[in-house]
């Protein structure tokens, strides 16, 4: 088969073209665990929250050169699949919350131009996360909204009570961006008793790599046959990974609603452009079909740095594409600029 | 690359590939077109075709040209009346009267000769009963079924082949079903579900010798999901079957495709296809959501340093993949991912209210493929698979 390009590795020329005379790209789909958010967790004595060990996960100086040597300009900085607000108790969770956004203004008032932040809540009290929400609104570098897919296999947000929350992004106009839980009581089908729970599909890591596209698809239907995206015809949502498996499985999702003459507001495919997308599609086969399914500018550049699922080369896969150039620059950075509103 | 201006022909017909799907242009041109309103050369049949925009239903698409038997539909599902009577006696029938053309040879025919179909690959349906059914009361449909199979192929040897049923839930008697039927006339794979009651029963040590059978024997393993309830993906009361999706059918739109992705994966991560490297195994409507999750699984496995024989993408084409999908171009990234030599057609017929593809050969013949690529999905790979 062609190049195996999963991890998106790429000559050296690729990287300098990319570092030339062009801005770099935004990456919407990277993480953090700012050094003041570790020391909360010790502080409050919260056991089991931190994440990822390695320093570009909190080093602001370190991430800012592999930044510039890997063709990046900015980046916006979200907890990973570790957000805690399902485990904490709500008020501890609201005071990480906290000092999580708090980290994220100073980081971009530190490097404006580099930096920018999902604000993150205490997601399980609607309340509170509405009033962190409010707190930071507006402040240096706050642009969009971090959230977890599911909690526990519950779609929490589609419930009456989040209502206002939602309705505040939108206001906002801060884009949703989602990400699925670790630990095992949040593994699709069914937490511990999954198909994906076993010993075996965690050891070939399928709890995470079947799971979280399997998340995307059904967070992403349901914010459809809801109607929420019709309550909310304002309201930005940046899906990870490609949106999992959502993209590939629309047809099927489109023909069986058309079949049950299920009422939408408008065509199924409309509402495939309601969504982003991030690149992380690991064969360039698929990102072909995405980009051509759901359009080039509802695309944007996601790497998962630094997770350990992450790929080396951001923009190499798209770079590779031999885009007209409009449409290689929208991904790399004009989509995310304009949900961002940068 | 995207003309978004250019206004969307009608016609009544399959456009065979002519209309390029560049960065999305089909989508956006598609919500353009909609809210410039419908065009106003109003002869009746161009009002008509206005509404009914192919682009937005593209599984109704039809041939362009008149068709003559040609295709192998290898995804089609069968109720021979001894098995539905056996139901009942069981006392469990079938949900209402079923659909003449799930019970019903000769219409069968007659719909295969009426869009280009040649041959038909059959099997029960996504109710296969092995859960529910006692082990003998299983064997015994089982092989009313394999017996019903034979009995079709004898009657029409050009027109209907099966997948032989086996009683999944007990090996035992599956392996000895298996031996009865093997070399029959007309049996030409195996039928079975992907998962039952949120189990992978098919990756149990019970199994092996099925599969060391199968692979023996030249018989393709075809899947399928199982329907109701309480073989939902994740359970019943799941996400995907709460009270808030009903009429959306959202419990098979997305638990199928999750299912095969599942049990696809575990193919490979159980080492079973090293362990039978003659195994084929046919994964149903176009391989669920496992071609598009490959690359993150593969991605998962290497980075967590899981062993595997093969590289992962390698296993992507241990399997073959139907056809039925609903976009044109989710097709033709499919067939570009897996290999042209891995697609054959498929349509789920047949009964009222599924998902079944009444022209089965139209979407992969409009996208204009070379002739022998074609040719290769609508029957060659079948003949080779089933050899037939």
């Amino acid at each position: 088969m062609k190049d195996a390009n999963v991890g998106g590795r790429v000559p050296a020329e690729v990287s300098a073209k990319n570092k030339a005379a062009q801005p770099g790209s935004i990456d919407m789909h990277t993480h953090w665990e700012p050094e003041a958010y570790h020391k909360a967790l010790a502080r409050l004595r919260v056991v089991g929250g931190v994440g990822s060990p390695d320093p570009l996960s909190f080093d602001l100086d370190r991430r800012r050169k592999w930044m510039d040597e890997h063709g990046v300009k900015m980046h916006v900085l979200t907890l990973s699949g570790r957000m805690p607000w399902h485990w904490v108790p709500q008020d501890v969770g609201a005071t990480l919350a906290q000092i999580i956004n708090d980290a994220n203004i100073e980081a971009h008032k530190a490097f404006p131009d580099r930096f920018v932040g999902g604000v993150e809540v205490s997601i399980r009290s609607p309340e509170l996360a509405l009033k962190e929400l409010n707190r930071v609104a507006g402040k240096p570098g706050m642009r969009a909204v971090h959230l977890p897919t599911s909690i526990e296999g519950k779609d929490y947000l589609f419930e009456a009570r989040y209502a206002p929350f939602l309705a505040r992004c939108e206001e906002l106009r801060y884009p949703l961006l989602f990400h699925p839980l670790d630990w095992d009581e949040n593994i699709y089908g069914g937490g511990e008793q999954s198909r994906l729970a076993t010993p075996l599909a965690k050891a070939a890591n399928i709890h995470n790599t079947l799971g979280f596209p399997f998340e995307y698809a059904t967070v992403a239907t349901k914010f459809i046959i809801t109607g929420t995206l019709d309550k909310y015809p304002k309201l930005d949502i940046l899906w990870p990974h490609m949106g999992g498996i959502f993209p590939y499985i629309a047809g099927r999702i489109d023909h069986g609603l058309w079949m049950k003459k299920f009422k939408l507001k408008h065509p199924f495919r409309y509402y495939l452009r309601r969504f982003h997308y991030d690149t992380l599609t690991y064969y360039p086969e698929t990102m072909r079909f995405l980009i051509n399914l759901v359009g080039s500018d509802r695309v944007v550049i996601g790497t998962d740095n630094f997770a350990i699922m992450d790929v080396e080369w951001p923009n190499a896969m798209v770079e590779r594409m031999n885009l007209p150039a409009a449409d290689c620059d929208k991904i790399l950075w004009g989509n995310a600029a304009r949900l961002l509103r940068l | 690359m995207r003309n978004s201006k250019a206004p969307l022909k009608k016609s009544k017909v399959a456009r065979r590939g002519s209309r390029k799907l560049g960065a999305g242009a089909g989508a956006k041109a598609l919500l353009d077109a909609r809210s410039r309103g419908r065009s106003k050369n109003a002869s009746p049949s161009a009002a008509a075709n206005a509404a009914k925009d192919i682009s937005l239903v593209p599984w109704t698409m039809r041939p362009r040209r008149p068709v003559k038997p040609f295709s192998v539909d290898v995804h089609t599902h069968w109720m021979p009346e001894r098995c539905a009577n056996a139901l009942a006696e069981i006392g469990r029938p079938g949900r209402g009267k079923p659909d003449p053309l799930m019970v019903d040879l000769d219409k069968k025919r007659k719909k295969m000769d009426k869009c280009g179909v040649q041959a038909l690959v059959l099997g029960l349906s996504g109710r296969m009963p092995w859960y529910w059914l006692s082990s003998e009361e299983g064997a015994r449909l089982a092989a009313l079924f394999n017996d019903s199979a034979v009995e079709a192929h004898t009657a029409f040897p050009d027109r209907f082949f099966a997948g032989a049923e086996l009683p999944a839930s007990d090996p035992e008697l599956a392996l000895k079903e298996l031996n009865r039927i093997a070399g029959k006339p007309g049996i030409v794979a195996v039928h079975l579900p992907t998962s039952m009651q949120t189990k992978d029963y098919l990756f149990q040590p019970a199994f092996e010798p099925i599969f060391a059978r199968c692979e023996q024997l030249g018989y393709p393993i075809m899947l399928h999901q199982l329907d109701e309830e309480v073989n939902y993906y994740g359970g019943a009361r799941t996400r995907i079957g709460q009270p808030m999706t009903e009429g959306t059918f959202i419990y098979n739109t997305l638990g199928f495709p999750m299912d095969a992705a599942t049990t696809a994966t575990m193919f490979v991560i159980t080492g079973t296809l090293d362990k039978h490297p003659d195994l084929e195994v046919v994964l149903p409507h176009a391989g669920g959501a496992f071609p598009v999750v490959a690359g993150r699984v593969e991605h998962g496995i290497t980075r967590r340093k899981f062993e595997l024989q093969h590289p992962f993408r390698d296993y992507i084409r241990r399997f073959y993949y139907d056809s039925i999908i609903y976009y044109p171009e989710t097709l033709r990234y499919m067939i570009d991912l897996v290999g042209a030599d891995r697609v054959m057609i498929g349509s789920d017929n047949s009964y009222e209210r599924t998902l079944a593809l009444d022209w089965p050969n139209a979407l992969t013949e409009s996208l204009n493929l070379p002739k022998e690529q074609e040719e290769l999905i609508l029957r060659g790979n079948a003949v080779r698979l089933f050899r037939l």
